[in-house]
């Protein structure tokens, strides 16, 4: 135990309380004092920080849904398939994850561009002018989004192939028995047990795109005029930008609970995640 | 699988979209290849050529003479080694004793190791990186790696497969008279062997794409690993999203920092996938 634990509390578990901590304080690297609540009213009153969080809840809203729903509709598909193909599928799904986004957010960068960036090439088959995607404030957290949504199916998929494949036989045989389509199939057999599993995805996708990082940094700079600016982006810009380490605190904890209230409101609404 | 009759025809025509939707989410990796052997020139033509022609390295060879990749590469193997023997080393044991043995306190801490896994990282970037400075560890390899060491993913991983082990044998093994350590060593650890390659896997792959941590811990140029080396060729040319970024050494960078990982995924794939989807699901 010990060989864990050590390293456990020292850059886990303090961490998290010492966040919690400096949210109250004003934080420099040799004296704190405490400051009581005025940090969380610095950030309240903060158009930028606002914006950060209005703008994480959008691309949350928007990208929580539709990569569930996205990879739910492909797993359904998938698992259908023979193996090879499931492998195949499977595989090729996940590579972008691989790939990690900071990479695919370079590639991006090229693609997005709006002169010779393959995307606006594409778009302009359909007679769509150039558009600067990345640079335009109406369209830039879209752009985000899209790059989000290009970089992220593989796991929900995965896990979902595992869940569905993991449907007992005995149940589809006796579905099909009693004369059930495909689509009753899913609707009454398959979906109701993919609950717990549909719930965890939530989770997960919920916490990684409130956590958006380097697609923002690499593709926008949460500009323009902080169309683009999340809440992550914002904690690195306060505390190692411009030195502000508890106001960035306070921008961590209500992060924090924000995610955890989505997580135990998504969890309680779908059926418990189990773990044994 | 089970098939209905009413099925055949819809699968057909869905799954091949979903391929067509695969070939579209690989497109931009594949781009990034072609970019990489296409000269500066090209990738900036309109309409662009979707094979390079020529096929030049130069690209290659620039980056190698001009960048610091040599050493990012470097420092991205030392730095993802390092902390996959650290974290599986870890994961091992404490996942060991939070599933097979019981001891005062084993719930709180398993509801700690879990509890933590809901929170975002990006929550304690500022806390570490002040332990990091209080420990004089900003700036250095031990500061990289440091935070990865207990890896909460991984002792949960290990904690569930344990309740796949087969007891006895480690009754018998006590019986005969092997002490806790050896028992750990000589049958426990082999056993764990498949949860064991899971945890080291992600382990090593979440270290070579971590971003944020290390951007935040790595000042100088000897410590840049390769997210932060790639992203800083994007930077150093002083601009986004326009013609000053040397896009086609970009992308020769992002293929020297992808093709290995890809590799061991194609080889690794099994452990991985059935990793990714272990925590998921069960119980159904």
């Amino acid at each position: 135990m010990a060989p864990f634990l050590l390293p456990f509390v020292v850059f886990v578990l303090w961490p998290i309380i010492a966040a919690i901590l400096s949210s109250f304080q004003r934080v420099g690297y040799i004296s704190r004092t405490w400051v009581g609540l005025a940090n969380y009213a610095a950030v309240l009153t903060d158009n930028i920080s606002l914006q950060a969080f209005w703008n994480t809840g959008v691309l949350v809203v928007w990208v929580v849904p539709l990569e569930t729903i996205l990879s739910l509709a492909i797993a359904v598909v998938v698992v259908r398939l023979s193996r090879r193909w499931q492998s195949y599928f499977r595989v090729a799904f996940y590579v972008p994850v691989v790939a990690s986004s900071v990479i695919l957010s370079l590639i991006w960068l090229w693609l997005l561009n709006p002169v010779y960036g393959l995307f606006d090439q594409f778009l302009g088959i359909f007679g769509v002018a150039h558009v600067d995607w990345l640079g335009q404030v109406n369209t830039a957290l879209y752009a985000v989004m899209f790059v989000l949504l290009s970089t992220s199916l593989g796991i929900p998929i995965i896990v979902f192939i595992a869940g569905l494949n993991a449907v007992p036989r005995e149940v589809l045989e006796a579905a099909k028995i009693d004369g059930a389509t495909w689509p009753n199939e899913l609707r009454y057999v398959s979906l109701p047990l993919m609950r717990p599993v549909i719930g965890f995805i939530l989770v997960v996708t919920t916490i990684g795109t409130s956590q958006v990082f380097a697609v923002v940094e690499l593709l926008t700079k949460g500009g323009p005029a902080s169309s683009t600016e999340t809440v992550v982006y914002q904690i690195w810009e306060r505390a190692f930008a411009l030195n502000d380490l508890g106001f960035a605190s306070a921008l961590s904890v209500l992060l924090l609970l924000i995610t955890l209230v989505a997580a135990v409101v998504q969890v309680r609404t779908l059926g418990r995640v189990r773990y044994d | 699988m089970t098939r209905f009759r009413s099925g055949r025809a819809a699968v057909a025509i869905l799954s091949s979209i979903v391929f067509v939707l695969s070939i579209l989410y690989l497109f931009p990796l594949y781009w990034m290849v072609v970019g990489s052997f296409t000269t500066v020139a090209g990738t900036l033509k309109v309409p662009p050529d979707f094979f390079p022609n020529p096929v030049v390295l130069g690209n290659y060879g620039s980056l190698l003479n001009d960048s610091g990749i040599v050493t990012w590469f470097k420092n991205s193997v030392v730095v993802g080694c390092l902390s996959t023997i650290l974290a599986v080393g870890t994961s091992a044991s404490a996942g060991y004793a939070l599933g097979m043995m019981r001891f005062p306190g084993s719930n709180v801490i398993f509801g700690g190791v879990l509890l933590t896994m809901l929170v975002p990282s990006a929550v304690t970037v500022i806390p570490l990186f002040l332990v990091m400075h209080a420990l004089g560890w900003v700036d250095s390899y031990q500061g990289i790696i440091a935070p990865g060491i207990a890896y909460a993913f991984g002792v949960f991983l290990v904690r569930q497969f344990t309740h796949t082990l087969p007891t006895e044998i480690f009754d018998s093994a006590r019986v005969d008279g092997a002490g806790e350590v050896r028992l750990f060593w000589s049958i426990v650890v082999p056993l764990l062997r498949p949860a064991l390659a899971a945890v080291g896997i992600f382990a090593f792959f979440s270290s070579w794409n971590d971003f944020l941590w290390q951007l935040v811990v790595i000042n100088s140029d000897s410590l840049k690993t390769l997210p932060v080396g790639l992203a800083s060729l994007v930077f150093s040319s002083g601009a986004t999203n326009n013609t000053l970024i040397p896009l086609a050494e970009v992308m020769a960078g992002a293929t020297i920092a992808f093709v290995p990982m890809l590799i061991a995924f194609l080889l690794l794939q099994r452990q991985f996938l059935d990793g990714v989807s272990a925590g998921a699901v069960n119980g159904i």
